[in-house]
C-alpha cells in the first residue's frame, strides 16, 4: 500500500533563491524501512520535514506539486490527525525534551492529542518497557546520557503510535554503542509492529543492510530509488562515493552482488583465499611518519567539575609534532574535557600541563574546534569573525587557507549557513591561520558525508605533514580513525587505558574497530582500514575478481 | 513522584507554612517553625541547599535586626543610649521586633526553598492541570532549558577565551568581549528555542485542547493533610485575629495561648516525616557533552 506519494514536489525555503527540493517523484510504501542518503545539502532533512508537514507549516517558504499521504493531500490533514500518523526524531536530543521528568516528557505528545489519563498511563508504561527506560524513570532528563536522551525522544514519538517514524540522523551525536542501540530499536519497530521507518543517515555501515529500499538524493532531486543491492551496483557504476565500507572495499572486485555486511564479506573472502597463505604476503603499506619534537604533554592530570566526581584521572601523555592522534571512548569518558585542558580553557585540578609556548612566539599554542562547530564562529560573516581574532598577516594566511579549501566565496557569508563540511573547513582554516601548532578537534566528522570526511582527513594530514603540527581529535568514527590516525588514545571513565599506534590499537577490538579490520580479522590481521583492505584485495586477486557464493 | 503526598495537598501544606510564618509574631512559635523547616530540609537530603541559603540569608537577617534596633523608636524599655549626644536610643522592644522579623524572614526563605524542592516545575504543571496557561508551560520549559543555556554560555566563554576574544581588564571581561558574548548567546538561545518549537509542533503542541497526564493519585492521607492545614490555619486565625491577647506579644515566656499554639504547631509539623527525600544516588554527570554537569 502506498503511504506517501510525491508528485512533481518542489520546495524553496523563504530565505533561499534555489529550491531545496526539485520536482520530486517518489512513492513510499507502508511497512517499508527506507534509507534516505545523499551528500550534505542534498535536501534529505528538508524532505524529512516535508513528509510531516513541518515544511512549509513551520518553516514557511513555497511549495509546488503535491504530497499525498494515504491518498489524501498532506495539507488537507488537520494537524492533530497528522501528528497521530507521523512522528519525527531529530538530530539533537536535547531540544526534543521539554520536561525534567522523563515520564511526563514521554506523555507530552499524548497530552497534546487530548488523550484520557488512563490511556496515557498505559501507553507511557508500555513504551518505557519496550525501550528499556523503566529503570531511568527517577532520573531527570538532563541527567541522561546522549543515547538515553535520544531513546526518550523516540519514546515520546512512539507513545503516539504513529504509522510512520521519520528519523533525521538520530545517531549523529551518539557513540557507536548507543548508535547501534537506536538503529536496532528502529529495526525492531519496523519488524515487530510494521511501523514505516524513514531513516536519514550519513553513517551507512550500521544501517544500509537493514533497509528495504535506498533513496539517494542529490541536489534536491531523487538520483536513485531501489533496493540496497541495486543501489550499490548503481553507485559503483557511476563511481558514486556514498556507499558503506564493506561494499566499497569489494567494489569492482566481485562478480555478482556486492557483499553488504562484514559477515557476507568474510564469506566472500573465505571462499577465495582458502588456498592462499595470506600471512606470507607482503605487509600492507603504512605511510611513513615524520615525528617531530614534543609540543605538549600532560603529567598525571586529574580534573573534575564537582568535588569527588573526577572526569579525568591521572592522565599522562605526550603529543609530538607530525602526529594525528584519535581520542576514542564512550560519551562521558572525558574526551572533550581533555581537549579543553590542552586548549587551556580548563585548568587541571592536579598534575601539570606543558605546552610548547616558546615555539609559538606569542601566538596561541593550541586551537580547539568544538563539537558543535557553529559555536566556534563569533562574527556574523567569516570576514567579521576573522577580524575579531586575526591581525593583517593572519588575515592573509586565512585567505590562502580558504583558497586551498575552495571556500573563497564564503568570505562574506555567515559561516553558520555553510554546509556541515564547509563549516568544519572554515573553522579549521581559521585555526590554521591563527598559527596554532596543536590542532584540537572535537567530533569533527559529525554530520559529514564520506566525501567531506575524506576532504577533512586529507586536510588534517596536510596540516601535520613535515612535523608542522599535532592534530588531536576526539571521535566515535572508527572508519575515519583507522584511515587517518597515526596513534590512538583510548579513554574510559576518565582513565587513559590505551595509548598505541593505530595498528596495535585496533587489534582485538570489537566495538571500537573498523569495518576493514573486522572483515580481515583472522585472514590478515595487519589490515586496519579501507585503503589497506583494497590494497590487500588487489594483491590477493591481481586482475581476478572474487567469486560470490550463491 | 516527589514525596508521598499529592502535589495539590503539598502546595496547600507549604502555603499553610507560609501563612503561619506571616501571621504569627511570637518568637518561640517562629523559631519552632524555623527549626522544624530546617529539619524538614535535612530529611529531604538538602543540607547543602540549606547551608547555601543560610550563607545568603544570615547577613540579610543581621541587617534586619541592626536596622530595626537603630531606627525603630517604638518602645518603652531603653537598653542603651549614646552617640550624637545621646540621641541614639535602642529599645528592648525594637530589638525583639527586629529578631522576630529576622526569624520570620529566614522562615519565609526556608519555606520557599521547600517549595522549590518539593514542587519542581513539572509537578506544578500537573497541579495546574489541563488548563495550565502558556506562562506555566513557558516556566517549565525555561527550567528545562536553563541548564542547557548555562552549558552553552560556559562553552561560548571558553571559545572566546581560546580564540583570544576574551580580553580581560582587572579580572573582568572587556566591553567588546561582553558584546560578542551577548550577541552569540542571543543567537544560540534563539536557535535552541526554534529547534524546541519545531520538536513541539512535531508532537502536536497547539493542535487542539490538551489533556493532562496525572502521575499522582489523591489518597486518604492527602485529605488528612488538608484537614490538618485547615485546622492549623483556623487555629492561627482564631488566636491571632480573634483573641490576639493570647498570642500577641514580644515576651519570650510561654503564655497559655502560646502553649496551645505550640501544641498545634507540633501537630502541624508531624506530616513532614511522611515526605520522601528526593531520589538520590544517581550520577549527575551529563554524559552526552562530557563537560556538562548539572550546575
Amino acid at each position: 500500500m502506498i503511504l506517501y506519494s510525491l508528485k512533481d514536489f518542489s520546495y524553496r525555503y523563504r530565505v533561499d533563491e534555489e529550491p531545496a527540493l526539485k520536482q520530486l517523484d517518489l512513492d513510499i510504501y507502508a511497512g517499508e524501512f527506507l534509507l534516505l542518503v545523499g551528500p550534505s545539502g542534498s535536501g534529505k532533512t528538508t524532505l524529512a520535514r516535508a513528509l510531516c508537514r513541518l515544511v512549509p507549516d513551520f518553516y514557511g517558504g513555497t511549495i509546488s506539486g503535491e504530497i499525498r499521504y494515504r491518498d489524501r493531500l498532506l495539507q488537507d490533514w488537520d494537524a492533530r490527525s497528522l501528528a497521530r500518523e507521523t512522528g519525527i526524531v531529530f538530530q539533537v536530543p536535547e531540544t526534543q525534551l521539554f520536561f525534567p521528568n522523563l515520564e511526563r516528557d514521554i506523555a507530552f505528545g499524548l497530552e497534546n492529542l487530548g488523550m484520557e489519563n488512563q490511556v496515557m498511563k498505559r501507553r507511557v508504561a508500555e513504551t518505557m518497557d519496550f525501550l528499556g527506560l523503566a529503570p531511568l524513570r527517577d532520573k531527570k532528563t538532563w541527567e541522561l546520557s546522549g543515547g538515553e536522551k535520544q531513546k526518550v525522544a523516540l519514546a515520546g514519538i512512539l507513545a503516539m503510535r504513529p504509522r510512520v517514524i521519520i528519523a533525521d540522523e538520530p545517531t549523529s551525536q551518539l557513540d557507536p554503542i548507543a548508535a547501534e542501540e537506536i538503529i536496532t530499536l528502529l529495526r525492531r519497530l519496523n519488524q515487530e509492529s510494521g511501523t514505516t521507518i524513514i531513516l536519514v543517515e550519513q553513517r551507512l555501515d550500521r544501517c544500509f543492510h537493514l533497509a528495504d529500499r535506498v533513496v539517494v538524493l542529490d541536489s534536491g532531486r531523487v538520483a536513485f530509488s531501489g533496493p540496497p543491492s541495486r543501489q550499490l551496483e548503481w553507485a559503483v557504476e557511476r563511481g558514486y562515493p556514498l556507499i558503506p565500507t564493506i561494499p566499497a572495499i569489494f567494489a569492482n572486485r566481485v562478480q555478482g552482488s556486492l557483499p553488504l555486511t562484514v559477515k557476507e564479506g568474510r564469506e566472500c573472502l573465505a571462499s577465495s583465499t582458502a588456498s592462499l597463505d595470506v600471512q606470507a604476503l607482503p605487509a600492507v603499506t603504512i605511510p611513513a611518519r615524520v615525528i617531530g619534537p614534543r609540543l605538549a604533554s600532560l603529567e598525571r592530570v586529574s580534573f573534575g567539575y564537582r568535588p569527588k566526581q573526577p572526569v579525568l584521572k591521572n592522565v599522562s601523555l605526550a603529543l609530538h609534532a607530525g602526529e594525528i592522534i584519535m581520542l576514542l571512548g564512550a560519551n562521558g569518558a572525558g574526551k572533550s574535557t581533555l581537549l579543553k585542558i590542552l586548549a587551556g580553557t580548563l585548568r587541571p585540578a592536579r598534575g601539570t600541563l606543558w605546552l610548547d609556548t616558546k615555539r609559538a612566539n606569542g601566538r596561541p599554542a593550541a586551537g580547539l574546534v568544538p563539537q558543535s562547530v557553529e559555536d566556534f564562529f563569533l562574527g556574523d560573516t567569516l570576514e567579521e569573525d576573522a577580524r575579531l581574532v586575526l591581525d593583517a598577516s593572519g588575515m592573509a594566511r586565512l585567505q590562502t587557507q580558504l583558497e586551498r579549501f575552495g571556500l573563497e566565496d564564503a568570505w562574506k557569508r555567515d559561516p553558520r549557513d555553510l554546509s556541515c563540511g564547509e563549516k568544519q573547513q572554515a573553522a579549521l582554516a581559521l585555526t590554521l591561520a591563527s598559527e596554532a601548532r596543536l590542532l584540537l578537534l572535537d567530533e569533527p566528522t559529525l554530520g559529514l558525508d564520506v566525501v567531506s570526511k575524506d576532504n577533512l582527513g586529507r586536510m588534517l594530514q596536510e596540516a601535520a605533514t613535515g612535523a608542522a603540527r599535532t592534530v588531536l581529535l576526539a571521535t566515535h568514527d572508527m572508519e575515519f580513525a583507522s584511515e587517518y590516525a597515526t596513534r590512538v588514545i583510548f579513554l574510559h571513565q576518565g582513565e587513559l587505558i590505551a595509548d598505541q599506534a593505530v595498528e596495535e590499537a585496533l587489534d582485538d577490538q570489537f566495538f571500537y574497530s573498523s569495518q576493514a579490520a573486522r572483515l580481515f580479522a583472522g585472514f590478515d590481521d595487519r589490515v586496519k582500514n579501507r585503503r589497506q583492505a583494497r590494497e590487500r584485495l588487489a594483491t590477493l586477486l591481481g586482475r581476478e575478481s572474487l567469486r560470490v557464493l550463491p | 513522584m516527589q514525596g508521598n503526598f499529592h502535589v495539590r495537598s503539598t502546595l496547600l501544606y507549604l502555603g499553610c507554612w507560609f501563612f503561619l510564618a506571616l501571621l504569627y509574631n511570637e518568637v518561640i512559635v517562629l523559631v519552632a517553625l524555623l527549626v522544624a523547616g530546617m529539619v524538614f530540609l535535612g530529611r529531604l537530603g538538602q543540607f547543602s541547599s540549606l547551608l547555601r541559603l543560610l550563607k545568603v540569608g544570615l547577613p540579610l537577617v543581621l541587617l534586619v535586626v541592626l536596622l530595626n534596633s537603630l531606627f525603630n523608636q517604638n518602645g518603652q524599655q531603653i537598653l542603651w543610649t549614646g552617640l550624637a549626644g545621646g540621641r541614639l536610643v535602642i529599645y528592648r522592644e525594637a530589638v525583639l521586633y527586629g529578631l522576630v522579623m529576622a526569624v520570620k524572614l529566614l522562615l519565609v526563605f526556608v519555606v520557599l526553598l521547600l517549595f522549590q524542592i518539593l514542587v519542581p516545575m513539572d509537578r506544578l504543571l500537573e497541579a495546574a492541570g489541563p488548563r495550565a496557561g502558556k506562562m506555566v508551560f513557558l516556566a517549565v520549559l525555561t527550567t528545562r532549558l536553563l541548564p542547557e543555556l548555562g552549558r552553552k554560555s560556559r562553552s561560548l566563554l571558553e571559545i572566546q577565551q581560546m580564540r583570544g576574544c576574551h580580553p580581560r581588564a582587572g579580572g573582568k571581561m572587556s566591553l567588546p568581549a561582553v558584546g560578542i558574548w551577548l550577541k552569540n548567546m542571543l543567537r544560540i538561545s534563539l536557535q535552541i528555542a526554534f529547534q524546541s518549537a519545531e520538536a513541539m509542533q512535531a508532537r502536536a503542541f497547539a493542535s487542539g485542547p490538551r489533556s493532562c497526564y496525572y502521575r499522582e493519585i489523591w489518597q486518604a492521607r492527602d485529605w488528612g493533610l488538608v484537614g490538618l492545614c485547615l485546622l492549623a490555619a483556623g487555629w492561627a486565625v482564631g488566636t491571632v485575629v480573634v483573641t490576639p491577647e493570647l498570642a500577641q506579644g514580644t515576651s519570650v515566656g510561654l503564655t497559655p495561648g502560646v502553649e496551645g499554639i505550640m501544641v498545634m504547631m507540633a501537630l502541624f509539623i508531624v506530616p513532614m516525616v511522611f515526605f520522601s527525600p528526593r531520589p538520590t544516588g544517581r550520577a549527575h554527570i551529563n554524559t552526552n557533552t562530557e563537560e556538562g554537569l548539572e550546575f
